[in-house]
């Protein structure tokens, strides 16, 4: 044999005897078998009497439901194991050894075949949240079995002396086997896929519950006295908890309720009672509804579960698909804007350059350029504000605006655009109109849509400004815009906000524009709290009304604030300011943050709560929405805009939840009342405590475990490293720690080095990181760890003290500062 | 005449402001990135500095903080540039230390205005 021939011998045996593939393909098998025995005894036992018809057989789903999950790999485990299985239970049964040997060849036939018509007919994409699966699955399972049930009416007929008629055999092993597998292999499928993707806690038990609302359901229809009862009444009562599992839970809980009412269709009709057991029938009869009503249970729960999975999964799709487009949006713009810069600036450059030339007839040419690349900037820029409105990632930043200069920066602006189409411009501002604390940037732009927007649909007439303001119980500032233009008519203004339309698709070709200022528009006043209205009759003219309330906050009232109310662990440094009028939420809130041992603060006023925020300092603040005087949108903004407070993070609690302004605002998170308990102490651990371990950096064993042991004790735990090099091993492989505890005399890699790469490392940046030494810091080691670590505890007797106060200190998300004032 | 730091990583857009600038009687000197930007803020001893905000290496908002922090130069006024007028981004160039802030495509004689009267607001003037 040729040297490189025998390698290849060489190289290919050990696969064929590879010892790992042949214990998991016998394991498999043997698994295989003894679910199949077990389940063909359950359906043995199930056997009506006396009469021995099979209503259903549920080992036929276990092997074909096997092979589906796994793939055609598993073809030969399951045969061999089903082969196996039938054998040994019919041998146990007394039954003659020739039919033995046919009944195993068909119950393993009919596995592999239904596996095989799937795969032929669905390719190796198989899954119960699709409607095509489900519909393969119920034709593969009855054409598998038609040819299966020639076997076994043979072996019934030649060695068992069956006085029925072969045709009749093989109907009841058509039905029986067919049925099988359709109720139980979508059980073990989705079983199969369950175990790869886990369902949440939540999901498990929302499913549980829909199952057992869906048995229970069945029960009753099965136990239901009348016969028309029994007909009309089932549909009723199954069809809501069926609704509630296909449209909330995966589709394997549809399969395994679907299940359970088989089994007990099976039971009632074997044990003759309810209404599959009603002995006035002959027993064909009762098996063939028995029968019936287990496909179409099954069948039903199947279709609408997959269905359902079709949308959820289709809607999916669409937001990732939406999500990109605003990405695409975002990005596109920006690569769009380089060239317009080169383009506007050199054409600038070339107007300057005719000039000192003398070339005078060649300006206006390059002043279009630079115009034309000036238009297409605003365009672009509108898709870009657009892009981020839908992405949610528009921001808002407050200031005092005064409104006067502002309105002249707008008037600069279009005076020369009104000018062009002959309009008269007028700004009419009322007396005392100061200033107002909202976003500038936002308003000016929304102020300019509106006016460019009346003047492109005014010729030779007249744009107003009216700037006024509205009292009441929240300052506003209106602004009025009318124009003498062309106006709209109702069917006009319903599409005027949408985004790319202008209220008629003809105008784009006359007026041109993208349409996006006015919905940009809109979306601006949304966010600052105000909204745009407009009124408009054909050929009179439009005008439209933009309304912004004050963002400013009331100054605080020192009445009630000075007598604190406090409750929870009262001790504890983590500190929560929780906000709201009705004195009921505020118990509600207590006892749900029970067991959470923060200091609440309570506070019944916007007012008091921004005192009480700027005087404590807490760690995050719960915030009511409807409150009298000043409600929560204004707090909340008033404490984005002082920066002695603006990190403090925010919890909107509402009744209403209007989460992009929340979010918009500043506000971590908007939950809504009744808020759920794991819900918010989820959330708030988050904000106000570092997650995760505590990783201590140590060479000294007696030192790390002590270290440790401290850390054990507050309830936290420790992930330990002998040195510099060992931890950066670790930090490479964990999420982010908590805080690191760090020795700095280590072999290998000191403190010191481990430091220099630490920070490095952007990810690990908010990671703090307290030194523990027994070293005399020189002064250039201190001016070292300057700005590096948080704190440095010296090795002594009290250093397990140190540790625990070092960690708990560390560990809140907010740093201590502003220590005295933090104190009560 | 007044010596202008110009730190800005794409090139025609230093083209740009270059020529216009040097027309106008500036000494323009260039940096391509922050880290560039810092180190000839130092040596070249500018007298105001125009600040790309997106830059390699490191940014022009971490630039700025580091001129800011630089007792040596952290009298030279920064103008920053960003490329849209987000809200937002004049308030990170503020906050980051810059002492004016504009859009690209710049308006020039707004930039110019703005130069000029950050250049009378020094103190050895």
């Amino acid at each position: 044999m040729p040297e490189n021939l025998r390698n290849q011998n060489r190289y290919h045996l050990p696969a064929a005897v590879d010892p790992t593939r042949w214990v998991g393909s016998i394991g498999l098998a043997v698994a295989v078998g003894i679910a199949y025995f077990l389940a063909a005894q359950l359906s043995l036992a199930l056997l009506t009497k006396p009469e021995g018809v099979a209503v259903f057989w549920p080992a036929a789903g276990v092997a074909a439901g096997v092979l589906i999950a796994i793939g055609p790999r598993a073809r030969l485990s399951v045969a061999l194991g089903t082969i196996a299985a039938t054998i040994v239970a019919n041998l146990l049964g007394d039954r003659n050894i020739w039919s033995t040997i046919l009944f195993a060849i068909c119950n393993a036939g009919e596995a592999v075949l239904t596996a095989w018509l799937i795969e032929y007919y669905l390719g190796s994409g198989f899954s119960l949240g699709r409607l095509r699966s489900v519909l393969g699955l119920l034709v593969s399972a009855f054409l598998a079995t038609a040819v299966s049930g020639v076997g076994g009416a043979i072996a019934f007929k030649l060695f068992h002396s069956s006085t029925t008629s072969m045709l009749t055999t093989w109907q009841h092993w058509v039905a029986s086997d067919g049925l099988g597998i359709i109720a139980v292999a979508p059980l073990v499928i989705g079983l199969a896929s369950a175990a790869r993707d886990v369902p949440s806690r939540s999901e498990f038990i929302e499913g549980v519950l829909a199952i057992s609302a869906f048995v229970l359901m069945g029960g009753v229809s099965i136990f239901l006295p009348s016969e028309f009862l029994a007909t009309v009444v089932p549909v009723a009562l199954l069809f809501p908890p069926l609704l509630w599992l296909a449209a909330r839970c995966r589709p394997v809980f549809a399969a395994a309720a679907a299940f359970i009412v088989s089994l007990l269709i099976v039971w009632t009709t074997t044990f003759s009672i309810g209404y599959f057991g009603n002995s006035g029938l002959p027993i064909a009869e009762r098996v063939t509804a028995a029968q019936a009503s287990i496909i179409l249970v099954t069948l039903g729960a199947l279709i609408l579960a997959s269905l359902f999975a079709e949308i959820r999964d289709k809607s999916r799709q669409l937001e990732i698909a939406s999500q990109h487009k605003s990405q695409f949006l975002a990005n596109m713009s920006h690569e769009l804007r380089t060239p317009l810069n080169a383009i506007i600036g050199y054409s600038e450059i070339l107007q300057e350059d005719v000039k000192d030339l003398g070339q005078h007839q060649l300006a206006p040419d390059l002043k279009k350029i630079e115009n034309a690349g000036r238009h297409l900037l605003g365009v672009i820029n509108d898709i870009l504000d657009l892009s981020k409105i839908e992405a949610g990632r528009m921001d808002v930043f407050l200031e005092d605006v005064e409104i006067a200069p502002l309105l002249d920066e707008v008037r600069s602006f279009i005076a020369p655009l009104a000018e062009k189409s002959g309009n008269s411009l007028e700004f009419r501002l009322s007396p005392n109109l100061g200033g107002f604390r909202t976003d500038r940037t936002k308003l000016k732009q929304s102020l300019l849509n509106v006016l460019s927007n009346g003047n492109k649909f005014t010729q030779n007439g007249r744009l107003a400004l009216v700037a006024e303001r509205v009292q009441g119980t929240n300052p506003m500032v209106r602004f009025i815009i009318s124009d003498t233009g062309i106006g709209m008519d109702e069917e006009q203004i319903s599409r005027l906000f949408q985004h790319f339309s202008q209220a008629d698709a003809s105008t784009t070709k006359k007026f041109g524009g993208t349409g996006l200022g006015l919905a940009i528009t809109q979306h601006f006043c949304q966010l600052l709290g105000g909204d745009i209205t407009v009124t408009s009759h054909r050929s009179e003219g439009s005008t439209f009304t933009i309304t912004l309330p004050d963002l400013t906050p009331v100054p605080p009232k020192v009445e009630s604030a000075n007598v604190l109310r406090i409750s929870g662990d009262v001790n504890n440094a983590i500190t929560v300011l929780v906000v709201d009028d009705d004195p009921a939420a505020h118990e509600l809130l207590t006892a749900k943050l029970k067991g959470e041992s923060y200091r609440l603060i309570h506070a019944n006023s916007g007012e008091e709560a921004l005192e009480l925020a700027r005087r404590l300092q807490p760690d995050a603040i719960t915030l009511d929405v409807l409150m009298p005087k000043t409600d929560g949108w204004a707090v909340l903004s008033a404490l984005k805009a002082d920066h002695e407070v603006c990190d403090i993070p925010v919890v909107m609690v509402t009744v209403v939840p209007d989460r992009g302004l929340g979010l918009s605002l500043g506000a971590v998170d908007v939950l809504t009342k009744p808020v759920d308990r794991a819900q918010l102490t989820a959330l708030l651990r988050r904000l106000v405590r570092r997650e995760g371990p505590v990783l201590v950096v140590e060479d000294d064993a007696n030192t790390r475990e002590m270290v440790s042991h401290t850390v054990g004790k507050m309830g936290m735990t420790a992930a330990e490293a002998e040195n510099g090099r060992s931890a950066l091993l670790w930090l490479a492989k964990n999420p982010a720690p908590a805080i690191i505890l760090l020795d700095l005399m280590m072999p290998e890699m000191d403190g010191f080095e481990f430091l220099d790469t630490f920070r490095h490392n952007s990810d690990w940046h908010d990671i703090p990181v307290i030194v523990i030494t027994g070293m005399q810091l020189t002064t250039a080691e201190q001016n070292r760890l300057l700005g590096q670590v948080q704190k440095v505890i010296a090795k002594g007797v009290s250093i397990h003290v140190d540790i625990a106060a070092a960690v708990s200190e560390a560990v809140r998300r907010r740093p201590a500062r502003a220590a005295a004032k933090a104190s009560v | 005449m007044a010596k202008v730091l110009l730190v800005e990583d794409n090139e025609m857009n230093r083209d740009i402001l270059f020529r216009r600038l040097s027309r106008r009687g500036y000494v323009v000197v260039f940096a391509v990135d922050g880290q560039q930007g810092v180190e000839m803020a130092r040596s070249e001893k500018p007298d105001i500095i125009l600040m790309d905000m997106s830059l390699p290496i490191i940014d022009g908002w971490e630039a700025t903080r580091r001129v800011k922090s630089d007792n040596a130069i952290r009298d030279v006024p920064v103008i920053g540039l960003t490329a849209h007028a987000m809200s937002g981004d004049r308030e990170k160039a503020l906050e980051a230390g810059c002492d004016d802030y504009d859009t690209k495509p710049v308006e020039f004689d707004r930039l110019i205005s703005k130069i000029e009267r950050l250049l009378s607001q020094r103190p050895n003037n």
